[in-house]
């Protein structure tokens, strides 16, 4: 590569990390928020699911003890169990 | 005396008594749609508490609307025009020029007789951004105006996800704007009129967070988180225009005539419609997510209430 050449590509590799971390930025914050939408929407899904089965056998609920745990103290798992999943 | 009997089981089923829901599908999520929950009771100065989407029964059905059934072919479409515009920034839009140099070389087809500048490709996604976070503050200005109209909860919960996009919008402006600052300009930050009114939005739309959140009263939240959403609409054409109204502005300006050549044009038009796609989707999938969870916090409360009769 020529003098010429070199100063005209003299910019290229300095602004590369910049350029790099602009684009890895703008889609840290994308993929982020999408990532938490779909993960709390995964959640409320899975408790809307154990609520529904629970109506579903509520026989068994009325005959519950008074102190059991409330319902959004069970854990995702648990829940997951409850539905089968 | 049998008759009574009779009367009597017919008044109380036991049936209802033991399970006021169906078995196949709980009642409340079986309601028609509603789609506007305006004023269905009192607000604030009668003392009842105001109506939210997840007290007015059917408020998640009315979720499931046309935008959300086309909602997988936006986003894929926004996806594939975003990505379309990441390969046409470096492989189509020629490099821009910067300082000249001594001389004349061939390059390809054309001669160049200047710096050529990779950073600038940082713009190709920076400006797109930045217009769809001012879109984005439209939205939620409007839905915030409607809600100062109405009192309406619904409108609340658009313009809280409206917020919440104009403030993923405007990081990602801070963050590739930074970048190209830093690079091109050599300084992480400085007090350019434009950089400083978007600064200003930014602190705004992040004040509107820790506002929302440091008050626990529905309607009181309500009213001022609208009143910072278009206070935050306001900056708006403020930061658009600073560049053309204060000549001394660092920062270019590039939607003019002439400022764009065509390749330059098509390929910032392909990430705007792109980028306006994928907001608008992420938004209506917040929104979704926000009006089941709280279907679900309802019917939770009315369990529990159940529970403890």
């Amino acid at each position: 590569m020529n003098d010429l050449l070199a100063e005209i590509y003299s910019t290229i590799i300095p602004s590369a990390p910049y350029l790099i971390a602009a684009y890895a930025l703008l889609l840290l914050i994308f993929f982020g928020y999408a990532f938490s939408i779909m993960r709390n929407l995964k959640k409320a899904e899975t408790r809307l699911a154990f609520l529904e089965q629970t109506l579903a056998e509520r026989p068994l609920l009325d005959k519950m003890p008074a102190d059991r745990p409330p319902l959004d103290n069970i854990p995702a798992d648990e829940s997951r169990q409850a539905n089968g999943g | 005396m049998k008759e009574q009997r009779n009367m009597s089981r017919k008044k109380t089923p036991p049936s209802a008594k033991a399970r006021p829901f169906t078995h196949d599908k709980p009642r409340i999520l079986r309601e028609p749609a509603v789609h506007n929950q305006k004023a269905q009771q009192p607000t604030g100065s009668s003392g009842q508490p105001p109506v939210t989407s997840a007290q007015s029964p059917g408020a998640f059905m009315s979720a499931i609307s046309w935008p959300d059934k086309v909602l997988p072919v936006l986003l894929a479409l926004g996806a594939f025009l975003v990505t379309a515009g990441f390969l046409m920034a470096f492989l189509f839009a020629a490099p821009v020029n910067g300082a000249a140099v001594d001389g004349v070389e061939l390059i390809g087809n054309s001669m160049v007789s200047n710096r050529l500048l990779l950073s600038q490709k940082i713009f190709y996604f920076h400006m797109p951004v930045a217009l769809v976070s001012f879109a984005a503050l439209a939205f939620a200005g409007y839905f915030s105006l409607r809600y100062l109209m109405t009192r309406d909860q619904g409108f609340d919960l658009r313009a809280r996800v409206g917020m919440e996009l104009a403030l993923v919008f405007v990081l990602a402006t801070m963050a590739t704007g930074e970048m190209w600052t830093r690079f091109e300009w050599g300084v992480w930050w400085t007090w350019d009129p434009r950089l400083t009114t978007y600064l200003i939005l930014t602190i705004i739309v992040i004040a509107y967070f820790v506002l929302r959140n440091a008050i626990d009263e529905l309607e009181r939240r309500a009213t001022y988180a609208a009143v910072i959403s278009i206070i935050a609409l306001v900056d708006v054409p403020i930061c658009y225009m600073t560049t053309r109204l204060i000549p001394s502005s660092i920062h270019p300006v590039v939607l003019r005539e002439g400022g764009m050549s065509a390749d330059m044009g098509l390929t910032v038009t392909v990430v705007m419609v792109g980028m306006l796609l994928t907001g608008f989707s992420l938004y209506r999938l917040r929104l979704r997510q926000l009006r089941l969870s709280q279907r679900v916090e309802a019917i939770t409360e009315l369990l529990h209430d159940e529970v403890a009769r």
